[in-house]
């Protein structure tokens, strides 16, 4: 008697449990699909963020280099110290 | 480099009064009695002049004729070698831009002063034609494509 209730206790166990799987896994497969779907979207979707901010940027306007040296005619200028000296600096400054 | 609305009468004004000698009193006088107040009308830049001791009807002349050309080719030349604002340095011809600490000067200083001393111990140049040769006529016209 006790082992016919254990027995029909299992095959409970197991019948209740292949019942309940089948939905499941179909929920499961359904949710992969549905997470493929969502990644295939993801990867079709215009590039965004920073990259595709930067995209359409102005030209920069070209800057000096650091290491040139551009040709700063001084004839006439205002100056402080030598009128002959190894180096000058010039400064452009503006009342502003 | 003027700034067109704000900064031409002064900047005028400071290359007249040099045109007779008396740029850098100019220039002290307006940083101190004009600029704090922003008061860049032209007769109040002749009152400063007279103040520093300039013949104002040379200085009115030289504003509107020599000064007037005198600070537009200034400010080509300027933007041509890569100047867009100011204040901008170039020493010996190489460009800082902006307010900077001290020591980048000096660097760029150093550097110059030992390339100077070098080419006139070769004798490339003379101490009083060094800028004139290496720099003005060596020196790039023109901002160098990009590389």
């Amino acid at each position: 008697m006790k082992r016919t209730g254990l027995f029909l206790l299992s095959a409970v166990a197991v019948f209740g449990c292949q019942r309940d799987d089948a939905p499941l896994r179909k929920e499961v497969a359904e949710l992969k699909a549905g997470q493929d779907k969502i990644l295939d979207a993801i990867k079709s979707m215009p590039k965004s963020g920073p990259a595709a901010a930067r995209a359409p940027q102005r030209p920069q306007r070209p800057r000096p280099d650091a290491n040139s040296v551009y040709s700063v005619n001084i004839n006439g200028a205002p100056f402080k110290g030598a009128k002959d000296a190894k180096v000058t600096v010039v400064e452009a400054f503006e009342f502003a | 480099m003027v700034h067109p609305q704000s900064a031409t009468e002064p900047a005028l004004a400071a290359c007249a009064a040099g045109l007779q000698g008396k740029f850098a009193e100019m220039e002290k006088a307006i940083w101190e009695k004009a600029y704090p107040k922003r008061d860049f009308k032209p007769e109040s830049l002749e009152a400063i002049a007279k103040g520093v001791g300039v013949d104002i009807a040379k200085y009115k002349a030289d504003k509107d004729g020599a000064c007037k050309k005198q600070i537009a080719q200034d400010q080509n030349d300027l933007r041509s070698v890569g100047t867009s604002g100011t204040p901008a340095f170039y020493i010996n011809g190489r460009f800082l831009s902006g307010a900077r600490p001290v020591d980048q000067f000096k660097t760029l200083v150093d550097e110059e002063l030992k390339k100077a001393n070098d080419r006139i111990a070769k004798g490339e140049a003379s101490v009083a034609n060094y800028y004139d040769t290496f720099v003005v006529k060596k020196g790039l016209k023109t901002l160098a494509p990009a590389k």
